[in-house]
């Protein structure tokens, strides 16, 4: 296991099923992030990629059923992890950032209370340099002014400056990995392609390995270096994004990429992704 | 293991997952079976036996407080009338007081909610201040003020315990029919020219029906308390006429001589709010509605 | 999405600190102006209910074989102001009611005023009392109830409640009675005046305010849990898990979340809980405005039922306003409610 760990290989899942009371939501499921590298999971809703980012945080609801060859977390097997032997990993080896910002904080707590709150989870800094570290941390995601910033409560800042605090959170106990599900989907297109730079950044800059789950190949095609494209609970479709983009594709990719707005002529009507899932069951 | 193995093209689509599970199906709990089975008792037993007790329960006896024999099978009173009886024309009058009541606020309270709901506009914005107006007003002190201006009695009684509880189910009623009205088949119903008057009994009432039971049931199990309080107070049911609450105030003087005069009310009229709560949370299980649709 | 909807990364605060003053202060102008509205309103229905009773007054002032000649009548009512414009009466009651001056009883020498500030305290301290161990117990019970939820503590006190909600108190409050009448070990009747014996007055009360309080306190367990389990459902919830959260942190930062609504129960609770010391005071004999109301209504004594409804509804409408200015203080969002 620490061989993969010594590659960079931060997450590494081979062939994972993962089912809800029998009804299967990921199959044969093989997936690798490495460190600074950002990995895109692309499918529309209800093809697993969720489920994938929740398995890999230990954060799937107990019904969940988890097999899979190999699951390993920053070399460290986590497959069958009770959930107290998962929290010291949650935070301090991997994080996540979610789709809502303003849901995602505690509407009653101030933004450096809920920051301090990760930090403290994990010892990361001594109790006495709590503030200045959170400070730091918000300077970090490029948040303005995080000196007011801290006294402030969640419904006080717009969905970009939290997200940054989300990420600002997520980032508090130093961990190796990060999961962004739908990070950006909540945001309108401007802010979206800031919080894209910033998690560019984290990557480039602090070497954090990047599972960026997203349904829009738009964003995915800008931000990762490699993609798998899921559908119906498999893979379909893997490997480096330009060579996904641009090679020989799936006839899923295909269409998914046929649906993009940039690839029809102006004041010509958007192609229609065709339904898969339907296709999926008339075949059966 | 390589990079270049990590890239693949599938050259088949995967299938659909069909989901294996039966969602939607509603199950008897065991409140709804227990709150039935208690209420239903206590309707046949006030209503069958009501018509037809032991004794007259009015007639005066020279035997008073006797203890429970095979003719009086729980003694007799302080007049020395057969006690089974009395309990009985008393959980007859609980039993209809609170089945009224329950009727008379659910027809007002729904008629009031869901036109509200559904027309909204100055009809809506009048009528639910009013409603905001009476629930604001502790329920005692409405049910004390009617008794002080009508007089006491039953249909008094009913009266204002209908005032009390019909704003609560006209709020439970004007939600739903709120929600409904933005739905497409009551759009399309209203496209189609049916009358406004059957989109709303038809649709609308259908729909809200779940709330209502809960509301309802839950009004019924709040009537017995209000009425045995009232009638504590000497303000609700009139003598001769019995009613538990009426008795536990009539015989609690004889408390420590004769305590069966006054548990075996209390019990009744514990039994009965009992069952109908029981019928409510049962309901609310039942249909999965959450504390919120509830007042 | 966000219900204040996601635009520019870098908009400023509205809603921000420095609006925060001004609109607490004129949520709490908008919320006391309401309550004054309120009182007026109570204050009109009152009046004009009492005038609705039949019967005449002044048939109180004479014992039933005494035939008053009509210049006797005529004196009474021209003594009660009857014999002006309703609206006239109204506002002689209301100028005079804002100066605590109640009216004459028609059936004791005491003016009404004076007999309610005499009983008064009494009620106000069994509610008082009964909100107080309704909160001590019902807040705790609903928060382990709802951490602990499906859990057999959870059941227990879920079956608790509702044995407590379906139980009407004074029939609580009887069988107590009952039971110490077979030894008669304890007092639990009457009062005892808190100028005299503090102490005693607190002990004889507790009793009463304890049943009452049970009731009210099942009710705000039952909501507490309820509020808890829909908090922890909350997204941030997820959040904090993510970031190595341990549950019992979790908890406790969650409670903080669920009360803020248990004090919206409260409000709703007031009314059946002021029903509820009507009855109970009756039951143990405590001279509190309940039993001055029952007695006036059946001496017909009605200037003295007209102010004791008044005096109930307004304590109500106070209360009420009390919990409401309260809201902003434990929430740090600052709600700002449209009238």
């Amino acid at each position: 296991m620490s061989d993969n760990h010594d590659d960079g290989v931060l997450l590494d899942v081979r062939n994972l099923n993962v089912s809800y009371g029998g009804n299967p939501a990921v199959i044969g499921m093989n997936l690798t992030v490495r460190a600074g590298q950002i990995t895109g999971l692309i499918g529309e809703s209800g093809s697993g990629k969720s489920t994938i980012g929740m398995a890999a945080m230990g954060l799937l609801p107990g019904y969940a059923r988890v097999e899979a060859d190999r699951f390993t977390v920053a070399g460290r097997d986590v497959l069958g992890l009770s959930d107290a032997e998962w929290r010291p990993l949650r935070g301090a080896v991997v994080s996540m950032v979610f789709q809502e910002p303003l849901s995602a904080l505690n509407p009653t707590m101030t933004i450096g209370r809920q920051i301090a709150l990760a930090l403290r989870n994990h010892h990361t800094v001594p109790a006495d340099a709590v503030r200045d570290e959170t400070i730091a941390l918000l300077r970090k995601v490029r948040l303005p002014d995080p000196e007011r910033r801290i006294g402030q409560y969640p419904h006080q800042l717009s969905g970009g400056q939290l997200q940054r605090v989300v990420i600002a959170m997520a980032l508090a106990g130093r961990p190796e990995l990060l999961i962004a599900d739908e990070p950006t989907t909540a945001l309108d297109v401007t802010v979206q392609a800031r919080i894209l730079e910033l998690f560019r950044a984290i990557a480039d800059d602090t070497g954090i390995g990047i599972l960026f789950i997203s349904h829009d190949l738009g964003v995915i095609s800008r931000i990762a270096d490699r993609v798998t494209v899921m559908l119906n609970g498999v893979a379909v479709q893997s490997g480096p994004t330009n060579d996904v983009l641009h090679g020989r594709q799936h006839p899923y990719t295909k269409a998914l990429l046929a649906a993009l707005p940039g690839s029809v002529p102006p004041r010509q009507p958007l192609r229609v992704l065709p339904d898969f899932l339907t296709r999926g069951e008339n075949q059966s | 293991m390589s990079v270049a193995s990590e890239d693949f093209i599938l050259d088949t689509i995967p299938q659909r997952i069909e989901p294996s599970s039966k969602r939607g199906t509603r199950r008897m709990n065991v409140s709804l079976i227990a709150g039935f089975a208690i209420i239903g008792l206590l309707l046949v037993a006030g209503i069958v036996a009501g018509f037809h007790p032991p004794y007259d329960p009015y007639a005066t006896g020279d035997d008073p407080f006797a203890a429970p024999s095979a003719a009086h099978w729980l003694g007799t009173d302080n007049l020395g009338r057969d006690f089974a009886s009395r309990l009985i024309l008393s959980l007859r009058t609980d039993v209809l007081l609170s089945l009224s009541t329950c009727l008379l606020a659910a027809l007002f309270g729904a008629v009031i909610g869901l036109t509200a709901g559904y027309f909204g506009g100055i009809w809506d914005a009048v009528s639910m201040r009013v409603v905001d107006g009476v629930l604001a007003i502790p329920g005692i002190l409405i049910a004390l003020l009617i008794r002080v201006i009508l007089g006491a009695g039953s249909w008094q009684l009913v009266l204002a315990m209908a005032v009390i509880y019909t704003p609560m189910m006209a709020r439970v009623m004007r939600a739903p029919a709120l929600q409904l009205r933005t739905r497409e088949y009551v759009a399309a119903a209203r496209i189609a020219g049916i009358p406004s008057w059957r989109t709303v009994s038809t649709h609308i009432l259908f729909n809200s029906l779940s709330p209502m039971l809960v509301q309802a049931a839950s009004i019924a199990s709040n009537a017995v308390a209000m009425e045995a309080a009232l009638s504590y107070l000497g303000q609700g049911i009139q003598p001769p006429q019995p009613s538990a609450g009426r008795m536990v105030f009539e015989y609690q003087m004889y408390m420590q001589t004769d305590p069966l005069l006054v548990i075996a009310p209390t019990v009744l009229i514990v039994l009965l709010s009992f069952g109908w709560n029981l019928i409510a949370d049962g309901f609310q299980t039942y249909f999965s509605l959450s504390e919120s649709d509830r007042l | 999405m966000t219900d204040r909807g996601v635009t520019g990364d870098e908009r400023d605060d509205a809603g921000g600190v420095t609006l925060r003053i001004p609109a607490l202060a004129r949520y709490c102008a908008a919320r006391v102006g309401s309550s004054i509205v309120e009182l007026f309103v109570l204050s009109l229905i009152v009046f004009l209910a009492i005038r609705l009773i039949p019967g005449d007054p002044a048939a109180g002032f004479f014992s039933a074989n005494q035939s008053p000649t009509a210049e006797q009548i005529a004196q009474i009512h021209a003594k009660l102001g009857l014999d002006k414009p309703w609206y006239v009466q109204y506002w002689v009651w209301l100028a005079g009611v804002l100066h605590g001056d109640f009216g004459e009883s028609i059936t004791t020498p005491f003016p009404v005023g004076a007999q309610i500030a005499q009983r008064f305290p009494y009620s106000l301290e069994l509610a008082l009392m009964a909100t107080l161990f309704a909160l001590i117990i019902g807040i705790p019970f609903g928060l382990i109830s709802g951490a602990k939820k499906g859990r057999v503590a959870d059941v227990i006190i879920r079956g608790l409640s509702f044995v407590l909600i379906s139980l009407p108190p004074f029939l609580v409050a009887i069988a107590l009675l009952l039971w110490n009448s077979r030894t008669a070990k304890y007092r639990l009747i009457g009062v005892i005046s808190f100028a005299e014996n503090p102490l005693g007055n607190l002990q004889l009360m507790a009793l009463p305010a304890l049943i009452l309080g049970l009731g009210f306190g099942a009710y705000v367990s039952r909501y507490t849990r309820s509020s808890l389990v829909d908090d922890l459902e909350r997204p941030y919830v997820r959040t904090l898990r993510a970031i190595g959260t341990s549950d019992r942190q979790i908890a406790v930062i969650s409670m903080r979340n669920a009360l803020i609504p248990v004090t919206t129960v409260v409000a709703v609770e007031l009314a059946s809980l002021i029903g509820g010391t009507v009855i109970i005071e009756q039951v143990f004999s405590i001279p509190g405005m309940g039993s001055f109301l029952i007695e006036s209504i059946k001496r017909s004594d009605y200037p003295s039922v007209q102010g004791a409804i008044f005096v109930i509804g307004a304590v109500y409408v106070v209360l009420n306003l009390l919990v409401d200015l309260l809201y902003p203080l434990i929430d740090p969002r600052v709600k700002v409610v449209n009238a």
